[in-house]
């Protein structure tokens, strides 16, 4: 345990489990894109250019630098701050009706200040269906459900940025998580952080959300 | 097939996910014994994508020309729940099914809700009915009972 999660335990709220961040998988199918577009350029020089069409060399050509560009632009993003984590308080799903508060935390790599720092974060509930057209494979995506978090404590600790964030899981609005092989419903968290003069910065993360409505409103509360 | 009798009553259509479903079932006037007589308790997607499904709990009584059996099925804990969305719908039913040899099974089912757990309670205690899936068939004041 970290002296961070000292000072977490220290405010109060139990860190027991941590939940990775699923949007950086973006980077590597940007840097992928981009070393396909310069392989691809590179090859058409090698062959001739003569042998290739013009046209088909400047689209070539723009693919190339705009994904290198992207790729540059996350590259520093990443570069600038360390994987993003949010603690949960437990490991269990959560539960309909729930109301639970999360820690995100993210370390600057190497900076100096991170002054100016806003953060922001929504949950959203998606629908997710595929089937079978002609030979291909459909994908279509619905979100079902979004709603702003509030941030409840926003600090800084050296360069690591830690932000409290209550999550209210409604009771009818959405349903809970599901993984079926052609319909899934998928809740996810997403925080977005802004500063001046810096690109902003997207953290997703899964969340587990359980058929079950939660205790306090079992015991007598009312949902909302 | 037409004179072949069947019913499938249940105690409750709506169950939680986790809890057991139970009921009765009968069926008669078999021109012979089937080899066998099966409850079912199935989910089944419908909507935009292809559909998911199956059957998740199943009970087999004694084949005869005619009989009756009580059974209980246990709902998933990890359900899926009833619900209905933008682009999916998630069902469930009991079926009976009689096992005939080399004849078409004939069969009856009584769709149900599955709600989360936790869920009936809450629902009684603010006197609201159960949210169902929009053309399952409400039940009647005498609970669900199907004769073919």
């Amino acid at each position: 345990m970290d002296q961070h999660e000292h000072e977490s335990e220290e405010r109060g709220l139990p860190l027991e489990h941590v939940v990775s961040d699923t949007s950086d998988r973006s980077v590597a199918l940007i840097v992928l894109g981009a070393a396909a577009a310069l392989i691809a350029l590179l090859v058409a020089i090698a062959v001739g250019v003569s042998d290739a069409p013009l046209v088909l060399l400047i689209i070539w050509g723009v693919a190339a630098v705009a994904a290198l560009s992207v790729a540059w632009f996350k590259a520093r993003v990443w570069a600038g701050w360390s994987n993003p984590q949010l603690f949960l308080p437990s490991s269990d799903p959560l539960h309909l009706g729930d109301h639970v508060v999360v820690r995100f935390r993210r370390t600057a790599r190497g900076r100096s200040g991170i002054n100016g720092l806003a953060i922001t974060a929504l949950v959203r509930v998606e629908e997710r269906v595929s089937y079978q057209q002609g030979k291909n494979r459909q994908t279509v995506t619905e979100v079902v459900y979004e709603a702003p978090l509030e941030i409840l404590m926003n600090d800084s600790v050296n360069r690591t940025i830690e932000a409290d964030i209550g999550i209210d899981i409604p009771l009818y609005e959405a349903p809970p998580s599901m993984d079926l092989d052609n319909n899934d419903v998928h809740w996810e968290l997403i925080v977005n952080m802004t500063a001046p003069n810096a690109p902003d910065d997207l953290s997703s993360f899964t969340l587990d959300v359980d058929p079950q409505v939660a205790s306090r409103l079992q015991s007598g509360g009312s949902g909302r | 097939m037409s004179d072949v009798n069947l019913s499938l009553k249940l105690d409750t259509d709506v169950a939680e996910c986790g809890d057991v479903v139970a009921g009765m079932v009968r069926w008669g006037r078999l021109e012979s014994a089937p080899r066998g007589v099966r409850i079912e308790l199935r989910y089944w997607t419908e909507g935009r994508g292809d559909s998911d499904g199956g059957v998740v709990a199943e009970v087999e009584l004694d084949g005869a020309v005619q009989g009756a059996g009580r059974f209980e099925l246990l709902v998933p804990e990890a359900g899926p729940m009833s619900f209905e969305g933008k682009l999916i719908r998630v069902m469930w039913a009991i079926e009976l099914i009689i096992d005939k040899r080399l004849r078409p099974d004939p069969d009856i089912s009584h769709p149900i809700t599955v709600l989360p757990r936790g869920g009936l309670a809450m629902w009684a205690r603010q006197a609201a009915t159960p949210p169902t899936v929009s053309d399952q068939t409400p039940p009647d004041q005498t609970g669900p009972d199907q004769t073919r």
